[in-house]
């Protein structure tokens, strides 16, 4: 599943389930133990989107793909062929 | 009952940020943060998430007396004041002998040290200065709360100790046995002190792994239960009745850091021993026995589960019990 399709997806995705899917990929980011590897300009903005309500828009979505594709790939991989 | 959450500053601070928020969201009072010399600074952490969460207060959990001086954490407790007023809490404990010795420090004399940390840094936030035939500071500036100081505890002296000087305490055991045997040790401190155990807040300390499946919630909670057993005294591994020689494979693994090695040589019933392993129902059945107890304060610490973020809201579930709970009564 490579990333470009991951957000085609999502935009064709109804509210609920895109929901489900940012969840699933916050998921994997906060229970990576390699978050350090994660850029902080990124991480930073994904709190502050998450703070702020805003996580579960498009931006939100690249925000933790970017995240989860650099602290967990392969677990992103798997997660999003299950999801998509 | 009072309902705080463990952040442990390994994490880069976006994220302690997010489950914070999180936190937030489930109803939790407060933080504790944990101090370690290889993690980011919990004191520039607490800087950081008192001024992110007005809401929330935060306690630095614990600082020892040997890498931090007396005066250096009165000093801390006074300017954390300025920021958040009544929402700073400042845990002193003994430290863990592991990594003090990793920095070249001999816990020499724990209870002592503890003792007269405590005394020194509530006498400095109380009136603002300190003396003693070595010491003689005085703040030129005034702390703007009081702040509440927790002895962290393990040990049956240490806990009597707490009982007897700390504001709180920070019982750091998940077992129901140990936890049970604290609450006798901390009131026998407590009635030393002629005060009684309801005027100072008991907090369970816990290692959470919180999830529907078993198997996953034992992995995750191996490397921690893993920490703990290594940590302990003997008495605490005689209590818990530990193979000694297990434990000391387990202490070598350790050092070398093999996970995969851990999880074979670590057998689940050590692991279900130092740990909470299980669901939301089996969480509040055992918080519900903690309050029975005595316990005043539940503090979930990590790992929380496999996956964080379910952890998070299946604890958020059971603190709403709780609350609606003491609504209806």
């Amino acid at each position: 599943m490579d990333l470009e399709r991951a957000l085609s997806r999502y935009l064709e995705l109804e509210e609920e389930d895109r929901r489900k899917l940012v969840d699933g990929i916050l998921e994997i980011v906060l229970s990576s133990p390699n978050s350090d590897l994660v850029p902080d300009e990124v991480g930073w903005k994904i709190s502050n989107k998450f703070r702020s309500g805003k996580l579960y828009g498009l931006d939100g979505f690249k925000l933790l793909l970017q995240a989860a594709n650099t602290c967990e790939p392969i677990k992103l991989k798997k997660f999003l062929e299950g999801m998509i | 009952m009072r309902f705080s959450l463990e952040l442990v500053p390994n994490n880069p601070l976006w994220k302690l940020e997010i489950i914070g928020s999180v936190a937030e969201s489930i109803g939790v009072d407060g933080l504790w943060l944990s101090e370690h010399p290889d993690n980011r600074s919990s004191i520039l952490t607490a800087c950081h998430l008192l001024k992110t969460f007005p809401r929330l207060w935060i306690g630095i959990g614990v600082l020892n007396p040997y890498m931090f001086h007396p005066l250096t954490i009165a000093q801390v407790a006074a300017t954390l004041s300025e920021i958040a007023p009544r929402r700073v809490y400042i845990g002193v404990g003994a430290g863990d002998r592991t990594s003090l010795e990793k920095a070249g420090i001999r816990r020499t004399h724990p209870l002592k040290r503890v003792e007269r940390c405590v005394k020194i840094v509530r006498e400095i936030l109380r009136r603002g200065f300190y003396e003693d035939e070595e010491i003689r500071i005085r703040l030129n500036f005034r702390p703007r709360s009081t702040v509440p100081i927790y002895v962290g505890a393990q040990g049956r002296k240490m806990l009597r100790l707490a009982g007897r000087i700390g504001d709180g305490v920070l019982v750091n055991h998940t077992n129901l046995d140990l936890l049970r045997l604290a609450v006798d040790e901390v009131r026998i401190g407590a009635e030393e002190a002629n005060r009684g155990l309801d005027e100072l807040d008991l907090a369970a300390y816990l290692t959470i792994s919180i999830s529907e499946d078993e198997s996953k919630a034992l992995r995750a909670a191996a490397p921690y239960s893993a920490y703990i057993i290594c940590g302990a005294g003997r008495e605490f591994i005689e209590r818990l009745g530990m193979n000694p020689k297990i434990v000391e494979d387990v202490r070598r693994i350790l050092r070398v850091g093999d996970w995969v090695k851990l999880y074979q040589a670590l057998p689940p019933d050590y692991i279900k021993a130092t740990t909470f392993i299980g669901g939301a129902e089996e969480l509040e059945e055992f918080i519900a026995r903690l309050s029975k107890l005595g316990y005043t304060q539940i503090v979930f610490g990590g790992p929380f589960g496999p996956r964080v973020l379910r952890a998070l809201r299946m604890i958020g579930e059971v603190v709403k019990h709780f609350e609606e709970d003491i609504n209806r009564e």
